[in-house]
């Protein structure tokens, strides 16, 4: 149906997203038909794991940023893959990272989600999340012109 | 006070819009008949305008398949002068009912930005939006849109260009999230709002608006925040004194922003900067302000002094209809959209419709409110 509304409320956005934990999941996404992100190490300060799982078929993976494979995975996806489902769920909201990941709706378990997927081990660069990462951290140092914006008025 | 009922011709209006947004749901690669009726009922308003014969032309070689950006910006720039008569005859009504003084006429001189560093990112995302087009807002394939990225993150790099980069990633985000699940509505009117005015804005990339300098006291009413996940608005809303005369004026502060910054943690985008706007709010109180006024009644402020006296917000709303209102917005910025009045309800009949808190048996839209998520604790 067609609405004469030029203005949509923001439903979408997940009622905790301001509550979620960006120290140990420092960014997650839904792109590219994958759930993505940089999940920080829970020993070493100075080292971050980069994991993604694909919508439909639940592969996997997930390394360090130097591509070392992470030693949590063992055919199942790792404790880095579930903090980020559970960082990912309270962004976002459970249904539309659900929906995007094509699992059936009523699962709020981060393990649950990524067994249910049954998905295999696939290898990648960590070079394809990371780049999406930086590129994320752009946003801090974009600067706009000063003065009005009525371009946002749309998204009010 | 005269009734509020809608002006003459927005609802013919709103139907030609309806029509060409058919189009840009189907897409123009495969429109039926009823599409191209539609199509040609649009055309054929604009008969006897400026735009009248390139329109007729621009239809004959969508006809004939013949898929160029400059018949789409065509298309869009007519959309636009429709919305933009809408949003005069709508503010029009809406002074006429609350008896608005009116305000000073706005004049704005706006220079074609060049900027060759980023032509060809414009081309780019002229290209993606006529693709848009052409498959069609009901095909969105998110192997076809994420591409787009990268143009996205080369027009962001470039400040002036902040209100285009705001309307593509909003529009990019919007058709991703659909597009990832193939669920959820399709707001096609506003799809293709977001559509039409960044094809315009990528054509004809416009520099800053002329400004005069402006010293006095601003008394903030109100505020409204507004922008997508990586993209926030702060406007605040009020009175400006200013060599014995006052005016309704806005100060805005806009940033980028990561996508995980929301709530109450976007004010640390502004810093020390927004501090005294926020307490002289929170205080009710005025502040001294020096800056830049621009053509729409915007307040780019150079130096705030610490607001100090007290005001009563109330008793200043009660005087508003003396007070001229917002000047329009430029002519290529007019938009339903855009419309922001403050306005004083006194001695109103206020009722309960169903969800509705209606005011005179208007509703009230309190789902754009902002709320207590943007409240510090």
């Amino acid at each position: 149906m067609y609405e004469r509304t030029s203005f949509v409320p923001a439903g979408s956005s997940a009622p905790d997203a301001g509550k979620r934990n960006v120290k140990k999941v420092p960014f997650v996404e839904l792109f590219a038909g994958r759930l993505q992100g940089v999940v920080s190490s829970g020993s070493d300060i100075q080292r971050v794991y980069v994991s993604f799982i694909e919508a439909k078929t639940g592969n996997f993976y997930c390394s360090t940023n130097n591509n070392r494979p992470c030693g949590g995975l063992g055919g199942s996806p790792c404790k880095h893959i579930d903090s980020m489902l559970q960082e990912a769920m309270l962004q976002f909201g459970e249904d539309a990272v659900l929906g995007y990941l094509g699992v059936a709706a009523g699962q709020n378990r981060a393990h649950s989600v990524s067994s249910s997927l049954g998905g295999s081990q696939k290898k990648e660069q960590a070079s394809r999340v990371f780049s999406r990462f930086l590129s994320y951290l752009r946003y801090c140092e974009l600067s706009a012109r000063p003065g009005l914006v009525s371009e946002a008025s749309w998204f009010g | 006070m005269a009734a509020l009922t809608l002006p003459a011709g927005l609802d013919e209006s709103a139907s030609l819009i309806e029509g060409l947004d058919r189009c840009l749901l189907v897409g123009f690669s495969r429109l039926d008949d009823d599409a191209w009726r539609d199509l040609d009922a649009f055309v054929a308003a604009f008969v006897g305008t400026p735009l009248g014969d390139e329109l007729q032309a621009a239809r004959q070689a969508l006809r004939a398949s013949q898929f160029q950006v400059q018949y789409f910006a065509l298309l869009a720039a007519a959309r636009a002068a429709l919305q933009g008569a809408q949003a005069d005859a709508l503010t029009a009504a809406v002074r006429a009912h609350f008896n608005t003084a009116a305000p000073p006429a706005a004049e704005s001189q706006r220079e074609l930005l060049k900027l060759d560093g980023v032509m060809p990112a414009l081309g780019s995302a002229e290209q993606w939006l006529m693709e848009r087009a052409i498959a069609g807002f009901d095909d969105l394939q998110e192997d076809a849109l994420t591409p787009f990225a990268a143009t996205l993150e080369v027009l962001q790099g470039q400040p002036e260009l902040v209100g285009l980069s705001v309307l593509l990633g909003g529009l990019l985000d919007e058709l991703l999230a659909v597009a990832a699940t193939d669920r959820g509505s399709r707001p096609v009117q506003r799809w293709a709002d977001l559509w039409s005015t960044a094809l315009l804005r990528a054509r004809h990339p416009l520099g800053r608006h002329s400004t005069e300098p402006i010293e006095g006291e601003f008394f903030p009413l109100g505020i409204d925040v507004g922008g997508h996940a990586s993209f926030v608005q702060v406007q605040f809303y009020g009175v400006l004194e200013s060599a014995g005369a006052r005016r309704v004026a806005r100060v805005p502060f806009g940033s980028f922003k990561v996508p995980t910054l929301g709530g109450a943690e976007i004010w640390e985008l502004f810093g020390a900067d927004i501090e005294p706007w926020l307490s002289a709010l929170a205080e009710r109180k005025q502040l001294s302000v020096k800056g830049d006024l621009g053509p729409s009644g915007e307040v780019l402020v150079s130096k705030t002094s610490p607001p100090k006296k007290q005001f009563d917000p109330f008793a200043l709303s009660a005087e508003l209809g003396g007070v001229p209102g917002l000047p329009a917005l430029p002519p290529e910025e007019r938009h339903p959209v855009q419309l922001a009045e403050l306005v004083f309800l006194s001695g109103n009949q206020v009722t309960v419709e169903g969800d509705a808190l209606c005011v005179d048996g208007l509703p009230l839209a309190l789902e754009r409110v902002a709320d207590e998520e943007f409240t510090t604790s």
